[in-house]
């Protein structure tokens, strides 16, 4: 079965093997995709040109750093001189916690810091989809990768915040795009361990409680559990789910419907 | 043909120096990437990236994590050079 067999797909948030955004280019692949990739021009870029051929995508890798404007607006342009008059596909696998964040002022963050995080994270999945609209047919779907929100795991911060406005977002966008038949729905995955993700406040009390209420078990550091969130966004980029828009599909084991054990 | 330790050196210190924009003599094999020399997460990726393609071979993430130092980087990447199949 090829679920996305001449599907093209444009995918932003790629920046090592071991991204999540990689585990979908992989399958997207499998199941007979084309694949775009996109990065800020700078270290990302360069991290995503090595990337892009270990995982068989075809250069080039398109610029866009989803703060600037002008990227945003160049980005239909540059889809099409990869030779693409469609785009089929589009995933959001965008989030930003500057280094050196500290989770323990939450409520004293500046908006100035606040403001880029939600902007990466969340405002950027409409403003992609805006970029990309001159080449969105019937039947494409946009697929934003995120996380649990319905409460607040370990230290607060605005990365958390920036998931639940993402799917805010994800629904207001579905409602604009729905009458065109383009689709809009997200992925929300258990936490995986990447080098990034070692990073972040508090990931590793994170990984461990979900370890323990998974009732289907979940393994963080486990391929498998950045495959089956990558299955999750395929399903969602293929016509598989004609009639589902506007919706989080969580990918956890469980760990979520569940409360403490 | 085996490759020596020294030789895995001098390559992930000629990397160093132009990817992490770093002096020679800043590389000493018991400076920690992170709190001596300010490498953030992105950029010892992108470095270690560099080495792999320099020397065919692959270093998974979580191996490159447990390096904190220049000389515990170099060990790993000897192992593995060690390992190739043409090695």
């Amino acid at each position: 079965m090829s679920l996305l067999a001449g599907r093209r797909v444009v995918v932003t948030g790629v920046l090592t093997e071991s991204s999540l955004a990689s585990a979908v280019v992989r399958l997207a692949l499998a199941e007979g995709a084309e694949v775009l990739l996109t990065s800020p021009v700078c270290r990302a870029h360069r991290l995503t040109s090595r990337v892009a051929p270990r995982l068989g995508v075809a250069e080039p890798v398109l610029e866009l750093d989803v703060t600037l404007q002008q990227d945003l607006d160049a980005l239909a342009d540059a889809v099409r001189e990869a030779g693409w008059d469609r785009v089929d596909g589009v995933v959001h696998a965008l989030g930003y916690l500057p280094e050196g964040f500290d989770a323990t002022t939450f409520a004293g963050t500046p908006w100035s810091l606040a403001s880029q995080v939600f902007e990466v994270t969340a405002w950027s999945l409409a403003a992609v989809a805006h970029a990309l609209d001159p080449l969105l047919v019937k039947g494409s779907a946009v697929v934003g990768l995120t996380q649990n929100t319905s409460q607040v795991w370990g230290d607060p911060d605005w990365l958390q915040v920036s998931h639940a406005a993402l799917a805010a977002t994800a629904r207001s966008l579905a409602r604009e795009l729905g009458p065109r038949g383009v689709r809009v729905n997200l992925v929300a995955g258990g936490p995986v361990v990447t080098l990034l993700a070692r990073a972040l406040p508090g990931h590793t009390s994170l990984v461990e409680e979900y370890a323990a209420r998974a009732p289907l078990g979940w393994d963080a550091s486990s391929a498998t559990s950045s495959e089956a969130i990558a299955k999750a966004a395929v399903m969602l980029l293929s016509s598989w789910f004609p009639a589902t828009t506007g919706e989080v599909v969580t990918v956890d084991g469980g760990a979520t419907a569940v409360g403490a054990r | 043909m085996r490759v020596e330790r020294a030789a895995v050196l001098e390559v992930v210190r000629n990397q160093a120096v132009s990817l992490l924009d770093l002096a020679p003599e800043e590389l000493a094999e018991d400076v920690s990437f992170v709190d001596d020399l300010g490498v953030d997460s992105l950029a010892l990726i992108e470095f270690a990236m560099a080495v792999e393609d320099a020397l065919g071979i692959s270093l998974p993430e979580d191996e490159i994590a447990g390096t904190r130092h220049l000389g515990t980087f170099v060990d790993l990447v000897a192992a593995k050079v060690a390992d190739r199949p043409s090695s």
